[in-house]
């Protein structure tokens, strides 16, 4: 079984060190939506989250969220 | 441990008189030593039996239609986590050990027999089931409200009393060989999202789990973060 690594990046980074065996890359995509619920559970407004899959060392996913707040600076060109 | 010992301990006999836990004693018709992830019996199943945890770990848990396994409850040494079957005799769900465990078997009729003639005894396993049922309606309020953290955080602390009322606590360290993914299934979580819940409680010194031992370093957090309240598990005085 391959072995997939999580990393989310954002206020609070998170990563599978030792990574995690799953049977395919279906599976892998399943395991990041559940992830969903982390940024569910702790975006904060304005907060960006970002979740990369892994396979081996090469990337394979990645889910981006980004929140902004009105009334917070928007970056040039939005 | 001898199964007069670890009878005994078991939550149902708090105020049975000696001639109604013999009685009970005297029904467990078999002990069985299984290994770990043994189907002790499944849903859709006919039971015959009741069974009682004599040493290990079980779990209870049922399957959706998508393939996906929900623990429903983790059953420890004392726990006659099936007495369900003796009125509703199609299994519901699946009961399986999480770890080697040695259980014993309790024959319907005989049970029946017991009750029949005990009424102490059918009170005591009434309040079984219903303390079954205390369980069951945190876990609800658990998968429906309660953040990641906040559910890994209650699930230690509730198998802590539990296990501390059996003597299986020591120095807030209790033996608990389940795996991230096993924990994901109870707790309705992926397997990495328990892998983030457990690193960030080691690394905020509040919890740690590991090679099969859980190790509370901060209850009191625990217990603030999982909302726990110590369960009412004991029955009132007799009237």
């Amino acid at each position: 079984m391959p072995t997939y690594y999580f990393r989310i990046s954002g206020t609070d980074p998170f990563f599978t060190a030792d990574g995690v065996e799953l049977s395919n890359d279906a599976v892998a995509w399943e395991e990041a939506r559940s992830l969903l619920r982390d940024a569910e559970e702790s975006l904060q407004a304005g907060e960006d989250w970002t979740l990369e899959v892994l396979r081996d060392q090469c990337p394979l996913f990645r889910i981006w969220l980004h929140s902004e707040k009105a009334g917070d600076t928007l970056p040039e060109g939005d | 441990m001898p199964i007069d010992m670890m009878i005994r301990k078991v939550r149902l006999h708090t105020g049975l008189t000696e001639e109604d836990t013999a009685a009970l004693r005297s029904i467990v018709s078999s002990v069985r030593d299984l290994g770990a992830g043994t189907s002790i019996i499944q849903e859709g199943e006919i039971s015959s039996h009741c069974c009682v945890m004599l040493s290990g770990f079980s779990y209870r848990a049922k399957v959706s239609d998508g393939g996906k396994r929900q623990i429903l409850s983790f059953h420890i040494a004392g726990d006659m986590p099936d007495l369900h079957g003796m009125f509703l005799k199609r299994m519901d769900h699946d009961l399986t050990t999480l770890t080697q465990a040695r259980v014993g078997f309790i024959d319907h009729r005989a049970l029946r027999q017991v009750i029949s003639l005990r009424p102490a005894v059918a009170e005591a396993l009434w309040r079984e089931t219903l303390i079954d049922a205390v369980l069951f309606r945190e876990w609800i309020v658990s998968l429906g409200t309660r953040p990641a953290a906040a559910r890994m955080a209650y699930l230690v602390a509730e198998l802590r009393q539990r296990l501390a009322a059996i003597d299986m606590v020591a120095e807030d360290q209790f033996r608990f060989p389940v795996t991230q993914a096993k924990l994901a299934e109870a707790l309705g979580l992926s397997a990495v999202h328990v892998n983030r819940v457990l690193q960030s409680f080691r690394a905020q010194g509040i919890l740690d789990i590991h090679d099969s031992v859980v190790t509370l370093r901060d209850i009191e957090k625990i217990v603030e973060i999982g909302g726990f309240n110590e369960l009412n598990l004991q029955p009132l005085e007799s009237a």
